[in-house]
């Protein structure tokens, strides 16, 4: 089998692979969580907009950190199917379908900052709405961008989850972070389209995509320090 | 035609005419993409959300064509992608597709973003659950929705600065197509990529860099395009490296 050679494309695929994920989690956790988590306050659309019309440029700057993320997934994305396409080559590439379509649907959802910050510009022509209706405006596109992330989600979640079983078969990295590497690709795409279908269902928080992250920066740290080993002979 | 055999056909053509093709496709998604511009923005009266709307109700089939255009303008370069992946496949197949990747994340967020110029149409339109707005009030929602549209675009120019500078750097690199051409591609995609993250950042600075811009990205990509068009590849030396890349990856 041609899987017990490592060509030194992926040697080099799986360091990247290795800094990414975890570059990628850093400027993912500095937008949502530094930035927006903390502009956005729940049932109070005038607060928010004070938020963001007083911090723009930080804004801006969230807006230009959700972009350099999802650069970094698509080269995160390429790097995967080089390290993997020797395992299934088919399989690889539908992996990375489904993650590029993942980016597309981020760069559209992140559209919508820019739609908050046009309402908030106090620009003559928005006049003719009153202030408080500019603001709800402006939270409304805030939570279109957060259905917009979801869907991203999925498919974040089913091409990480074929990305996976793709790990586990080459056995390049222990079997174990693998098959976690599946259980929580899954349980992201299923647990956010569960939350879509039954909103009800939010109140778990963001306790369900804690796996996902744990194998996202485990995987990141084992690729980054220990690289890939070529699997023992069966 | 099926698609596997449109592939299979692609797959087989001579290296020349795939340079050929692409070079049509690429020149092809200039002028489209150039006319949807201009039809785009001759409806925009800066600051002015009534004659904004006045001038699209006025020019509605020009304004429709737009966003049509736009739409062949990114399928044009969708083609233009493949075949210049395929093209420049020999230099480094790695690389390549992770230009085409870039390309694909680009064409998809411009598509996506016509959404926003079409929404004027619907805000316009006179769909009866619309009047609860005023009509100032639609107006200003029809011109808040193509400036968006103007900053979407902005977004998927990243990825296409990211497609252009990766295609430089494996022009450079191959033995087949002019260095210059590589070197004009490279600084095009690096002006794509600084205009893009600088308008997000800071639009009144996006502004003032802008001429420094569009100069060598219209430098780069008309350079490509032209050779492409009008010499196509070496062919002789293109045969030699997409051999010498067969044999080391049999052979590694």
């Amino acid at each position: 089998m041609t899987l017990r050679t490592i060509e030194p494309a992926q040697h080099t695929a799986a360091r990247v692979i290795g800094f990414l994920y975890l570059f990628q989690m850093a400027t993912a956790v500095f937008g949502q969580s530094y930035v927006r988590d903390q502009m956005i306050v729940r049932g109070d659309p005038t607060k928010t907009a004070q938020n963001i019309s007083g911090a723009e440029r930080l804004f801006r700057l969230s807006i230009a950190g959700d972009l350099v993320t999802y650069t970094a997934v698509i080269v995160l994305t390429w790097a995967l199917y080089v390290l993997l396409r020797p395992v299934d080559k088919n399989l690889a590439l539908l992996a990375a379908f489904f993650r590029l379509a993942e980016t597309a649907v981020l760069c559209v959802a992140t559209v919508n900052s820019l739609v908050v910050l046009r309402l908030l510009s106090g620009a003559d022509s928005l006049k003719t709405f009153e202030a408080r209706q500019l603001h709800s405006l402006a939270t409304l596109a805030l939570s279109a961008q957060g259905f917009g992330m979801s869907v991203g989600f999925i498919l974040l979640g089913l091409g990480s989850t074929v990305f996976a079983y793709l790990l586990l078969k080459s056995r390049y990295v222990p079997r174990a972070m693998a098959a976690w590497g599946i259980f929580s690709s899954l349980l992201l795409a299923i647990g956010t389209l569960a939350i879509l279908v039954f909103p009800g269902l939010g109140a778990v928080g963001l306790a369900y995509m804690m796996p996902m992250g744990i194998y996202e920066v485990g995987l990141g740290l084992w690729l980054l320090v220990k690289g890939i080993q070529a699997p023992s002979v069966a | 035609m099926s698609t596997a055999v449109m592939t299979e056909r692609i797959a087989e053509a001579s290296p020349r005419s795939k340079a050929r093709t692409a070079g049509f496709f690429w020149l092809m998604t200039i002028l489209t993409g150039g006319f949807a511009m201009f039809a785009g923005v001759s409806v925009v009266v800066s600051g002015d959300a009534a004659a904004t709307a006045a001038n699209i109700l006025a020019h509605e089939p020009l304004f429709r064509l737009g966003i049509a255009t736009n739409l062949v303008s990114t399928a044009c370069y969708l083609a233009a992608t493949l075949l210049v992946y395929d093209l420049l496949k020999p230099v480094n197949r790695n690389v390549s597709l992770l230009a085409a990747f870039f390309s694909l994340a680009g064409c998809a967020t411009g598509a996506l973003s016509f959404v926003f110029q079409l929404a004027p149409l619907a805000v316009l339109g006179g769909g009866e659950y619309l009047s609860v707005f005023t009509i100032e009030q639609r107006r200003a929602l029809a011109y808040l929705s193509l400036r968006v549209n103007a900053q979407a675009s902005i977004i998927s120019f990243e990825f296409f600065g990211l497609h252009c500078f990766l295609i430089g750097c494996l022009i450079l690199r191959s033995t087949f197509l002019p260095r210059l051409v590589g070197v004009l591609m490279t600084l095009a995609g690096l002006g794509w990529l600084t205009s893009s993250l600088a308008n997000l950042l800071s639009p009144p600075f996006a502004r003032y860099l802008s001429y420094y811009i569009v100069v060598p990205g219209a430098l780069g990509e008309l350079s490509l395009t032209i050779w492409l068009l009008l010499v196509g590849v070496n062919v002789p030396r293109w045969n030699e490296q997409a051999g010498a890349a067969a044999e080391w990856r049999s052979h590694p």
